[in-house]
């Protein structure tokens, strides 16, 4: 049984909708269920940062509310196109946007995708710093056909991911990284990341790419003491 | 062989319903007021759930009355859960075919009742009848005003949905 709300949200306006007879929290569980239905389209490498419940929250100001008060509905971050990518936003909005969201997460685990060739790392690091270590899973993917997009190659250099990455996991689980996303090119080298995830499961990537990655002098994975099983596919 | 014990189930506007004790403590709410009373001949009174409400809850218990009890909360985000998230049986779709206020009343007594996997499938009907809607469509089906300014709808837009590509 659900318990009763402690903060109210804003009052349905006057209508005869009998829907108005649910209480906040069954909402809550109504928009949960839309918002970890994975028939509900993202497009495959969405660029817009687009909450999955936006055209919920378009509805009326109390499912706006009943979303924006739910942790729950917080929880799956997806950082797409950053500026200047974008049109009619500075980085400043932009960044307030992200931690906004990263805020409305509460404490909960994140599974976190940043389409790293569009975002600016460097720029957003010190708010994924402050949360990274809530990643249950963690995506750093790439858009295989997007060379005339003009990737933020720059910023987005191997010691920013390095840094990010080299922060304590405890609770991820699952890292998937793309191929493109690191731009690591045969002159870049950085050191073997050996990643302090404790209960990493699952690593999916092309496996290439993290050979270059965690390891780029070794042929061999570092795997991490607890991570069995560990499965690499290509299908990222 | 002895009968199944029974308990008598009272609605809101008095009607009795006499039912197998199994079938009732599918409600956490009634096995937790039978363990704390004991048996008793007294009726259980619901007082906010009326005759028809509780009825159908009752169909729905009885259909179940063999089913493992629920593990508390799922995690939403195991993928399995995900793949869960809309999907109900057709027994449970049939059963949920009811008009607007009826399932509204059901998601209310499942509950009060603290039936989850009720509730679950009256969530999951709310959830399939949103799904694929734009909100002008939402509001038309639950007939819920638009109380948002343009400027409060084009805020959401742009903090929800504000890179458009290029």
């Amino acid at each position: 049984m659900h318990p009763t709300t402690v903060d109210a949200p804003t009052e349905f306006a006057s209508s005869t909708s009998s829907v108005y007879a649910l209480p906040p929290e069954i909402f809550t569980d109504i928009f949960r269920h839309l918002y970890t239905d994975p028939s509900i389209p993202r497009r495959a490498h969405d660029l817009r940062s687009t909450h999955k419940l936006t055209f919920v929250m378009l509805v009326c100001k109390a499912w706006n509310d009943i979303v924006e008060r739910a942790p729950i509905l917080w929880t799956d971050i997806w950082l797409g196109r950053c500026p200047p990518y974008i049109g009619n936003e500075d980085t400043r909005q932009w960044l307030d946007h992200i931690k906004t969201r990263f805020e409305r997460s509460g404490t909960l685990p994140l599974n976190l995708t940043i389409m790293a060739r569009h975002v600016d790392l460097e720029e957003v690091s010190h708010l994924l710093l402050q949360h990274i270590s809530r990643c249950k899973t963690l995506a750093l993917r790439a858009i295989k056909d997007e060379t005339h997009l003009m990737p933020i190659s720059q910023s987005n250099t191997p010691s920013v991911i390095y840094h990010i990455l080299s922060s304590p996991l405890p609770m991820l689980q699952k890292i998937t990284i793309g191929g493109f996303v690191l731009g690591l090119g045969s002159e870049d080298r950085c050191e073997a990341l050996e990643l302090d995830a404790p209960n990493l499961r699952e690593i999916t990537t092309l496996s290439a790419d993290i050979v270059q990655f965690i390891r780029p002098q070794s042929p061999l994975l570092c795997i991490h003491d607890s991570l069995e099983p560990l499965s690499i596919s290509p299908d990222w | 062989m002895s009968a199944a014990p029974q308990v008598t189930l009272e609605s809101s506007d008095g009607e009795k319903f006499k039912v197998d004790k199994e079938v009732a403590e599918r409600s956490v709410l009634i096995k937790n007021m039978i363990e704390d009373v004991g048996e008793s001949d007294n009726p259980i009174p619901l007082p906010n759930v009326n005759a028809s409400v509780l009825k159908k809850v009752l169909e729905y218990c009885e259909h179940h009355r063999g089913d493992p009890l629920p593990a508390a909360d799922a995690d939403p985000s195991n993928d399995d859960n995900r793949k869960r998230a809309t999907e109900i049986s057709d027994w449970d779709q049939k059963f949920i075919q009811v008009d607007q206020e009826m399932l509204f009343e059901i998601i209310l007594a499942a509950n009060y009742m603290d039936i989850k996997p009720l509730l679950d499938v009256g969530c999951k009907t709310v959830a399939n009848m949103i799904k694929g809607k734009t909100p002008e469509e939402i509001r038309k089906l639950f007939n819920i005003v638009n109380d948002f300014t343009p400027e409060e709808e084009a805020q959401i837009k742009k903090e929800n949905e504000w890179a458009e590509d290029r």
